[in-house]
C-alpha cells in the first residue's frame, strides 16, 4: 500500500518537473515567429542611413502589446548581424516610434495601422504584423499560419518604398503580395 | 496507522517538491534572459527552410511532410541523429520502424526491411543526394563506404516496401534516402569528434560564401574502429578506418532556379578475417586480408521551379568504386543521368513523369578462388516513369497509379506499376492501401562469376582420396527476381500530442536466385561439381509495422515501434534449392521492437534512452538480443555540445548476423562508452 502510494507521488513530481511551468513564456508560435523575425534580419538589407552610426545595433522594436515575452531579447542576445549587434526596445504609442529598424506590430486596427505606416513612410523600417489588411495598409512582411506552421508574406513595394533589400532566399520562401 | 501518516507524509513531502519546483520554473524565464548560455534546442539557430517546416504544435521535431503518403515512410531527422549514439550511417537506420540492421564485423552490415536480409541484402536501394549507392557487383551497399559529417545530413528517408515505380528496379523491399543539408545551411566551422573504447572520428567543416546566393562547404572526416570481439571477448581482427573528404555548392540563382555541384572522395582500409577454401582437413584456413576501397563521384543538379505546382529537375552524376586486395580487386565508373518533371493537369491530376539513363563499366582481375567472364563489361541502363496522382474527390480521395519501364543488359524491359490508393476523412485519421511490383534485376556475380565456393578430398573406392571442388558458375540466362506487394496502412493522430502508424504487407516473391548444384561432377584434378546461379525459389511474407509517437509533456517525447515478420520459401526446382530457401526464411528475425525517450531536462541538457529488441535469426543461429543506448546532451554554450553515452549496456558482447557460405567470420560489437564534442563557430 506504502509503496504504491510513494510510487504514484513520485510519478507526480516527475511529471511536474518535466512539465515546467510556462507562465512567463511565450507560446511556441511565437518563439517560433522570434526565429523568424531574427532570420528576417539576417536576409534584409538596409541603407547605411536607416543607421545613426556605424556602431549602432539593429533596433527590433515591438509597438503595443508584446506577444513574445522576453523570448525576443533571448533570441538576440550576444548575436551580431553585419557587425551590428541586435536590441530590442518596446513602445506603446505610435508617437513614441523611432529609431528602430525592425518593427512588430501586435494590431489589427486598420486605423492605427494606416496612421503607423504614414509614419513610418520615409523612414527605412521593416514593419511585421500579423493582421489580415496589415500589407494593404503598407506594411512589409504579414506572418500567417498554414497546416499548423508559421509561413509569411512579402509586400515588395512597401521595401522598396523603405529602400529595403530583401534577399532571393527570403522571397523564395515567401508568398508575394498583389494588391 | 503508522504505514498511512508516512504515505501522508512521503505525498506532502512532494507536493512541497512540485510547489517550490513550479516557484523555481516560474522564475526561471528571467534569469533565463539575463544568462549568457542560450539554449539547446534554440529555435533561432534553424534556418528559414527549417523553420517553415516547424509546427506550430508541435508534436515531435520531426519534419512530417509526407504524413498522408501512401506509402510506409519513416524518417530519421538530424535532431534523432543528434540524439543518438550512433556513430554510422547503417547503424542509424536501426531508428526507423522496422528497419534490420545486424552489425557483421566492424565494417561490414547486413541492412534490409521485411525479410531478405544478407550481407549483401540486394532487395534495398540506398541512395544519397540522389546518387545510387546499390553496387551492380553483389547487388549490395558496400556500408563501409557510406558516411558522411553527422550534423550535416538533412534527414533519413525510409520507404519500405516497393519504391520501383518511381526509382526503380531493386527498390523492393525498401528505398533509403540519405540527404545532405544545403551548403547555405552549413555556414562556418564545425569540429565534430568522438571517442570510445570502439570507435573514434573527427571531421571538420568549413562552409562559406563564393557569391550572393552562392554557398559552399568542404569537409574532412577521418575515423578509426577498433576490431570488434570474437564470441569469447577476443579481439576479432577486424579493425577499420577511413577518410573522406568533399564539397557541396548550392547556388540558387533566383526565385525559380538553384544549382548544386557536389562530390566526395572516400578511402577505407579494412581487415577482414576470412575462411578461404582449401584442399586439406579441415577445407578451411583463416586468412586476415586487408582490404581496401575507393571511390569518388561528383555531382551536378539543377532543379527549375516553374510555379508551386511545377518543376523539374536535371541530374549528372559520375561515381567512381574501386575495391582492392587480396580476395577481390576491381573498377567501376558509372555515369547517370536523370530528369524528372511535376506538373498539374487540369484540376484533379498531379502528373510525374521522367527518364534516365546509366552506364556502368566494370573490370576485374582474377584470382585464384574468383574469376569473371567477361573480365570487362559495360552495362546500359535506360528508363522512364510516369505517374498520375488523380484527385477523386478533394481533401478526401487519392489514386495514385503509375509505372516505371526500364531495359538493361541482362534481362531486357522490366516493368514496375503500382497504383496507390489514400483516404483521408477527416485531419486526424488516413488510410492507404496501395498493390506494386518490383524487380530486383540480376547482378554481375550472378551472371558472370567462377568462384570456388569450397575445396575438399573426394574419398576414391581404393581408399585414397582426391581433391575436389564446388565451382559456382554465373548464368547469363538468369531473369530477374519479381515481387507483387500487397500494403494496407492506417495513421491516426487523435490529438497533437500522439500518433500512431500502422502499415501491413503480404509479399508475394517469385524467381529468387541461388547457387544450387547442377549436373555431374567433371572429373580431372581437382573433381569439379558445378554450381549454376538459378531462379530457385519463390515464397510469401507478410507482417507489419506500428510506431507511436508520444509527446508527453512539452519537454519529454516517447516514440516505440514494433514489427512483425512471417517468411514462408520454397524450393521450385526440388531437393537442390531447399537447404537455400530455409536460409532465406530463416535470414531476419521475426519480431523487432524498440522505445526511445527524448528528455529536454532543462534548456541545455538533454537526457535520451534507447531500448531495442532484435529476435532470434535462424539462419545464423543468433539469439534474440536486447541492446540499449543511453546518453545525456549537454549545450555549454552556443554551438557547442557535449555528449556522454552508452551503448549495449546489458551486455559485453553480443552476436548480430553471420557471413553467408561461410566466407567470412563475424565478429560481436562490444558495449560501447562514449563522448563525443560538436562545436559550430
Amino acid at each position: 500500500m506504502r509503496s504504491r502510494s510513494t510510487t504514484i507521488a513520485i510519478v507526480f513530481a516527475l511529471l511536474a518537473l518535466m512539465h515546467p511551468s510556462r507562465a512567463d513564456e511565450p507560446s511556441r508560435e511565437y518563439q517560433i515567429k522570434a526565429a523568424f523575425i531574427y532570420n528576417f534580419v539576417q536576409f534584409v538589407e538596409w541603407p547605411a542611413s536607416a543607421f545613426e552610426s556605424d556602431a549602432s545595433p539593429i533596433t527590433i522594436a515591438i509597438l503595443g502589446s508584446n506577444p513574445f515575452g522576453d523570448e525576443l531579447e533571448r533570441v538576440v542576445q550576444g548575436k551580431t548581424v553585419n557587425g551590428r549587434s541586435l536590441a530590442v526596445r518596446y513602445f506603446s504609442r505610435i508617437e513614441e516610434v523611432n529609431q528602430c529598424q525592425v518593427l512588430f506590430v501586435d494590431s489589427s486596427d486598420q486605423s492605427f495601422l494606416a496612421a503607423l505606416h504614414d509614419k513610418l513612410k520615409d523612414k527605412n523600417v521593416l514593419s511585421i504584423g500579423e493582421a489580415e489588411q496589415f500589407l494593404w495598409t503598407g506594411g512589409v512582411i504579414r506572418f500567417y499560419s498554414e497546416d499548423n506552421k508559421v509561413r509569411f508574406e512579402v509586400n515588395q513595394e512597401a521595401a522598396e518604398q523603405a529602400r529595403l533589400k530583401i534577399s532571393s532566399k527570403l522571397l523564395r520562401l515567401s508568398k508575394i503580395f498583389t494588391k | 496507522m503508522y504505514r498511512t501518516q508516512t504515505t501522508i507524509f512521503t505525498a506532502l513531502v512532494f507536493l512541497c517538491l512540485i510547489g517550490l519546483t513550479a516557484v523555481a520554473r516560474g522564475e526561471q524565464p528571467t534569469t533565463q534572459a539575463s544568462a549568457a548560455s542560450p539554449p539547446a534546442n534554440d529555435l533561432s539557430n534553424l534556418s528559414l527552410e527549417d523553420l517553415m517546416n516547424v509546427e506550430v504544435t508541435s508534436v515531435s521535431k520531426k519534419q512530417q511532410p509526407m504524413a498522408d503518403a501512401p506509402a510506409a515512410i519513416s524518417v530519421i531527422s538530424q535532431d534523432d541523429i543528434a540524439r543518438s549514439g550512433f556513430s554510422t550511417i547503417p547503424d542509424l537506420l536501426r531508428l526507423a520502424p522496422g528497419m534490420d540492421v545486424a552489425r557483421i564485423n566492424s565494417s561490414t552490415w547486413a541492412v534490409s526491411a521485411r525479410g531478405l536480409n544478407d550481407e549483401f541484402a540486394n532487395n534495398l536501394l540506398v541512395l544519397q543526394d540522389g546518387r545510387s549507392l546499390y553496387n551492380p557487383l553483389f547487388g549490395g551497399v558496400f556500408w563501409n563506404t557510406v558516411d558522411y559529417v553527422l550534423p550535416d545530413l538533412d534527414r533519413i528517408e525510409v520507404i519500405r516496401g516497393p519504391g520501383a515505380t518511381l526509382w526503380g528496379a531493386n527498390a523492393v523491399n525498401g528505398v533509403i534516402n540519405i540527404t545532405t543539408k544545403d551548403a547555405q545551411d552549413t555556414q562556418g566551422w564545425l569540429l565534430d569528434s568522438r571517442g570510445s573504447n570502439q570507435d573514434s572520428n573527427l571531421s571538420v567543416r568549413y562552409g562559406g560564401k563564393l557569391a550572393d546566393d552562392t554557398y559552399y562547404r568542404v569537409y574532412t572526416k577521418a575515423s578509426y574502429d577498433e576490431a570488434l570481439d570474437t564470441s569469447s571477448g577476443g579481439d576479432a581482427g577486424d579493425d577499420w578506418y577511413a577518410m573522406r573528404g568533399g564539397f557541396r555548392i548550392d547556388k540558387h540563382a533566383s526565385d525559380q532556379d538553384s544549382f548544386t555541384l557536389q562530390g566526395d572522395v572516400n578511402e577505407d582500409r579494412a581487415q577482414l578475417p576470412t575462411e578461404v577454401p582449401i584442399f586439406t582437413p579441415p577445407f578451411l584456413q583463416t586468412k586476415t586480408f586487408g582490404e581496401s576501397a575507393t571511390t569518388g563521384n561528383v555531382l551536378g543538379r539543377w532543379t527549375h521551379r516553374v510555379d508551386d505546382d511545377s518543376d523539374f529537375a536535371l541530374q549528372l552524376y559520375y561515381d567512381y568504386f574501386g575495391q582492392h586486395g587480396p580476395d577481390a580487386e576491381y573498377d567501376q565508373h558509372t555515369i547517370d543521368l536523370d530528369f524528372h518533371d511535376r506538373f498539374v493537369l487540369g484540376e484533379r491530376n498531379e502528373i510525374m513523369w521522367g527518364f534516365g539513363y546509366r552506364a556502368v563499366n566494370s573490370t576485374f582481375l582474377q584470382n585464384d578462388q574468383i574469376a569473371f567472364d567477361p573480365p570487362t563489361r559495360t552495362d546500359s541502363l535506360y528508363n522512364a516513369f510516369v505517374q498520375d496522382t488523380i484527385t477523386l474527390e478533394p481533401r478526401q480521395w487519392f489514386l495514385t497509379m503509375g509505372s516505371k519501364f526500364e531495359h538493361n543488359d541482362y534481362t531486357g524491359f522490366e516493368i514496375e506499376p503500382s497504383v496507390r490508393l489514400l483516404w483521408t476523412p477527416n485531419e486526424h485519421n488516413s488510410v492507404w492501401a496501395a498493390v506494386s511490383r518490383a524487380v530486383r534485376t540480376p547482378t554481375i556475380v550472378e551472371s558472370d562469376v567462377d568462384f570456388v565456393a569450397s575445396r575438399f578430398q573426394i574419398p576414391t573406392g581404393t581408399g585414397a582420396t582426391v581433391p575436389g571442388e564446388a565451382l559456382l558458375h554465373g548464368n547469363p540466362d538468369i531473369q530477374s527476381e519479381k515481387l507483387t506487394a500487397y500494403e494496407l496502412g492506417y495513421r491516426m493522430q487523435p490529438t497533437k500530442q500522439f500518433s500512431v502508424d500502422l502499415a501491413t504487407f503480404y509479399n508475394n516473391y517469385g524467381d529468387i536466385s541461388e547457387a544450387i548444384p547442377s549436373g555431374a561432377a567433371q572429373p580431372g584434378v581437382p573433381v569439379i561439381i558445378p554450381l549454376t546461379e538459378e531462379n530457385a525459389i519463390s515464397g510469401d511474407t507478410y507482417g507489419g509495422e506500428i510506431a507511436s509517437t508520444l509527446q508527453v509533456t512539452d519537454a519529454w517525447r516517447l516514440t516505440g515501434s514494433y514489427s512483425l515478420l512471417e517468411s514462408t520459401f520454397f524450393s521450385t526446382v526440388g531437393p537442390a534449392a531447399m537447404a537455400d530457401a530455409k536460409e532465406e526464411q530463416g535470414s531476419a528475425p521475426q519480431q523487432q521492437a524498440q522505445v526511445h525517450s527524448y528528455w529536454d531536462i532543462t534548456r541545455n541538457l538533454q537526457l535520451n534512452a534507447g531500448i531495442y529488441y532484435t529476435g532470434r535469426v535462424t539462419e545464423f543461429d543468433i539469439p534474440a538480443y536486447v541492446t540499449t543506448d543511453l546518453n545525456l546532451v549537454w549545450q555549454p554554450k552556443e554551438g557547442m555540445e557535449l555528449k556522454v553515452g552508452v551503448l549495449g549496456a546489458f551486455d559485453n558482447h553480443h552476436p548480430e548476423y553471420g557471413v553467408s557460405d561461410g566466407q567470412g567470420l563475424p565478429s560481436e560489437p562490444p558495449r560501447t562508452v562514449y563522448a563525443e564534442l560538436s562545436y559550430k563557430f
